[in-house]
């Protein structure tokens, strides 16, 4: 499926898959709720139920986000185990790029951790984006401010987006794609 | 939602570990739909999500998580980068028909600013920073060009008058931050704020990370600067 007008490649959508994949426990299932993500914003798109082609790329982000609420609902129901599915087993996804991602993302997030010099930022970090701590419980138990808890998490991310656009990601591709390569 | 409140309370972060209402979320959604641009940033998080769960999965978190800090090495390293500064100064200083010294990019008073150029570099602008931003740069200078300028940066450490601090000046346009300049003692005055001089000519457009390294080995602060190109 290729439209030459709406940018979007499915390689940009590399980390919310990752996301879903933790979710669902399961890669095929995971590309399988993208590609509906993407094939419903289309949809959409023709339909002209999508004001600006550009808001596209946030309405497959809209699904795609949607369904990953919808899992933890049913996790919450208990109708899954979370526990039993937050795995990335990189050997049993579909894309093949996804390991060489992966390690990529690890090695970017080893290199932010290992600059930060205090043992809690390193610990609020890993907490945060890991363990999914809630921002207040975690800034009681290290004895940090919101301040300090603030300015670590954004200078984290900076530094994330700074170490993968030196990799090649870089921060208009999501702005400027110039063709769509769905599937 | 604006993109700042989005920053500031990690609505991003926080929507992926299924920690808002419904009702915050469905905003967000919308919001996402509306900014194309906040996909880029859910992007990148749930990336980093990713790295973190691939570090823990391979084993290497705790490693990480436990590797101490040397402050006194850092400190150490802060007294050879100036005594190499003094060095490499008293050499230039001391060696006729060489290169003119370039130009200083960063200093402490705004006379030591201009000790390479001709004249006194005129102050274009000052910047009082009392904490960092959510989102993006927490400071953004703009270019002189080729004429000569400097940017008076009031950096606040939350500490007491008298601090000490090493600043080190970092483009953080590459992979790897790159030190640009450094102030190897800089004092807080009495409301405990720095006060640092940037070149606005000399300094090429970019992105800076400045880092304030307390004397005391305490944890770092840090700011991030822009510097644009001229109008």
């Amino acid at each position: 499926m290729t439209s030459p007008e709406f940018p979007l490649r499915k390689e940009d959508l590399a980390g919310i898959r990752a996301q879903l994949e933790r979710k669902c426990g399961n890669a095929a299932v995971a590309e399988d709720l993208l590609s509906e993500a993407i094939e419903t914003s289309l949809v959409k798109l023709r339909e002209g139920k999508i004001e600006r082609p550009e808001q596209m790329i946030g309405y497959v982000y809209r699904v795609a986000l949607n369904h990953l609420r919808n899992f933890r609902r049913r996790d919450k129901a208990g109708v899954s185990s979370a526990d039993a599915l937050e795995t990335l087993e990189d050997e049993k996804t579909t894309d093949v790029a996804a390991p060489i991602d992966h390690a990529r993302w690890a090695k970017t997030a080893m290199e932010v951790l290992k600059e930060l010099p205090a043992t809690r930022d390193r610990e609020l970090l890993v907490s945060f984006y890991l363990g999914e701590e809630e921002k207040d419980a975690l800034c009681q138990r290290l004895g940090l401010d919101e301040q300090h808890f603030n300015r670590v998490i954004h200078r984290a991310r900076e530094r994330f987006r700074a170490l993968l656009e030196g990799h090649g990601l870089k921060r208009n591709d999501f702005l400027s794609l110039a063709a769509l390569l769905v599937g | 939602m604006d993109t700042n409140h989005i920053a500031d309370r990690q609505v991003i972060e926080r929507y992926l570990a299924g920690q808002l209402s419904d009702a915050e979320a469905d905003a967000f959604e919308r919001d996402l739909e509306a900014h194309p641009a906040l996909a880029r940033d859910v992007e990148q998080v749930a990336r980093m999500k990713t790295g973190f769960a691939v570090l823990q999965r391979r084993g290497e978190l705790a490693k990480l998580l436990a590797q101490p800090v040397a402050p006194r090495q850092r400190r150490t390293a802060w007294v050879a980068t100036a005594a190499a500064v003094v060095l490499a100064v008293g050499f230039m200083a001391f060696r006729p028909g060489e290169a003119p010294a370039p130009a200083t990019l960063l200093a402490a008073s705004l006379n030591a600013l201009s000790s390479h150029s001709d004249s006194p570099i005129p102050l274009r602008t000052s910047v009082a920073l009392a904490r960092a931003r959510g989102m993006g740069a927490d400071a953004v200078l703009v270019s002189t060009g080729k004429a000569p300028g400097a940017a008076e940066l009031e950096l606040s450490t939350g500490g007491a008058a008298g601090g000490h601090y090493a600043v080190e000046l970092l483009s953080v346009e590459s992979a790897d931050a790159r030190p640009v300049a450094k102030v190897p003692d800089a004092a807080t005055d009495a409301r405990g704020a720095v006060h640092l001089f940037v070149s606005l000519n000399a300094l090429p457009p970019g992105s800076y990370l400045l880092r304030l390294s307390p004397a005391d080995s305490g944890a770092p602060i840090e700011y991030l600067i822009a510097m644009r190109k001229p109008n």
